[in-house]
């Protein structure tokens, strides 16, 4: 029962923990890449 | 006589002429109500086929589907190439523009570790609640990829739940979405992402691949397939390759993958009373992601000022794109000018990543 | 006064279902727009009359373009 708890806590962080950095990756990505629209209005 | 003795018939038992049947069923369904047919249809057949006494087909080292059977999906080759199609077909902009939805893709897991939880207390080994928990996700390739490695006895009927289900979002997700939501909350109108560029979407798949492969190194085979077949997309410089990913490379993959699957279901590995309890706990853990998606939306709610409609979190539910597409209908239903289904489409994404995280998990913990 | 019509979601247009002078009253279907095998009705913002309509069937749309213009009468 213990290793099916601890799945269960690592699983569930884990998953948030990983989608929570793709969060981040995008933010970045948006700063290093996200500027072209407004380039092209200038 | 030799021939007599050799024939087939006499050593059919009734437990292959059940097969027959649900074999057919499933045959019937795929053609008369189209539910998933590109799979439905040749494990229909496969079932049929491999109940079928004395044919030797799926005989190790020997028969024609084992070898299917065996190189490709023991081999774990062909779940990748089918995440390098869908990586070829998916267009990320959606979950770009709003990034803030993929925590919804994220919480639709929670069924996947309930659902777990629970087929282990019933008495199924840790390998084997894993594999039953990720029918949750949704995700017919990640499913048939973790049974594949954790528990390959459950697989046919960890394949068909996940299928079938998928088939039947539709049924089974609008009434937990209007039970967990008011009507206000269905007509709550979502403001527009920003436009994303064509760099951000041509970035995304390489730092995406990094980043997850670099947290969970066991999701790298779906995860680096799918990236990859995205970064044909995004590239616009192999439309040769992004072509045949998600057509013929597909196609192709996705005929073994049905007939093998279908063949794994022998009578004496499906008749039993363990079947039932996974397509119960399959149903159950769709239920969960569903209704924990929409929770966490109304959760973010009441922290954020630019409101999501909770509907939304349902999508997280990875099945693509029929669970954005339900969002869409029901939302339709309470305001037909709310259009949701793009905004849908981040957490749907959210959730094939998410699943695929969550096999990771398992996979890194209990092989 | 002249309202546009925009584009509620990208995708690429079904069906035109309103003809150029035609009278439409608010909520009625204007047009079809088809995204992710999904028919998506479009509706009058108000009433008035179709003054311009600005796509064709099978044309792809971006979010917020302008689809058709209904001028008040």
């Amino acid at each position: 029962m213990q290793v099916a708890f601890d799945v269960f806590i690592n699983g569930i962080s884990g998953v948030f923990v990983g989608l929570g950095v793709l969060y981040v990756a995008i933010k970045l990505n948006k700063l290093l890449a996200g500027r072209e629209v407004v380039k092209k209005e200038q | 006589m030799v021939f007599f003795d050799n024939m087939g018939l006499l050593a059919v038992t009734p437990g292959m002429v059940l097969m027959w049947v649900i074999g057919l069923l499933l045959v019937y369904l795929a053609i008369t109500r189209q539910y998933e047919p590109l799979l439905l249809l040749p494990i229909g057949f496969g079932i049929i086929i491999t109940n079928l006494p004395l044919t030797y087909l799926m005989e190790p080292g020997e028969g024609l589907i084992w070898r299917f059977y065996h190189y490709g999906i023991e081999w774990e080759i062909i779940p990748p190439l089918i995440f390098l199609g869908l990586g070829a077909l998916t267009d990320f902009g959606a979950l770009l523009a709003q990034p803030r939805l993929i925590f919804l893709g994220a919480a639709a897991q929670v069924g996947v570790y309930v659902t777990f939880f629970i087929a282990y207390a019933m008495g199924f080994s840790l390998q084997e609640a894993a594999t039953i928990g990720i029918i949750g996700g949704a995700d017919g390739p990640t499913t048939i990829y973790l049974a594949a490695k954790l528990a390959p006895q459950l697989l046919g009927a960890c394949a068909v739940a996940a299928y079938s289900y998928m088939a039947l979002v539709p049924v089974i997700m609008p009434p937990i979405m209007k039970l967990l939501t008011t009507d206000a909350e269905r007509k709550i109108r979502m403001e527009k992402g920003r436009k994303v560029t064509p760099r951000e979407k041509l970035f995304f798949p390489i730092f995406a691949a990094m980043v997850i492969i670099l947290l969970v190194p066991a999701s790298a085979p779906l995860i680096a397939m799918f990236m990859l077949g995205n970064l044909f997309r995004e590239s616009k410089v192999v439309e040769r390759l992004n072509e045949v990913a998600q057509n013929s490379l597909m196609n192709v993959v996705t005929i073994f993958l049905g007939i093998s699957i279908g063949a794994t279901m022998n009578a004496e590995n499906f008749l039993r009373k363990e079947v039932i309890f996974i397509f119960v706990l399959g149903l159950f853990a769709f239920m969960i992601s569903t209704a924990s998606g929409i929770l966490l939306a109304k959760l973010m709610n009441l922290f954020t000022r630019n409101k999501i409609n909770p509907l939304v979190g349902a999508a997280g539910v990875s099945a693509v794109p029929m669970a954005a597409r339900v969002v869409q209908k029901v939302g339709a239903a309470a305001d037909k000018k709310n259009y949701l289904l793009m905004f849908a489409m981040g957490p749907n994404i959210a959730g094939v990543i998410g699943t695929v995280i969550a096999a990771g998990i398992f996979i890194s913990i209990l092989k | 006064m002249a309202t546009e019509v925009l584009v509620p979601l990208a995708g690429s247009i079904w069906e035109v279902l309103v003809e150029v002078g035609e009278q439409v009253e608010e909520d009625d279907e204007l047009l079809v727009i088809e995204a992710l095998k999904m028919e998506n009705l479009v509706y009058a913002p108000c009433d008035g009359k179709v003054s311009e309509i600005k796509v064709k069937k099978g044309d792809v749309v971006e979010d917020d373009d302008v689809l058709m213009i209904i001028e008040d009468a």
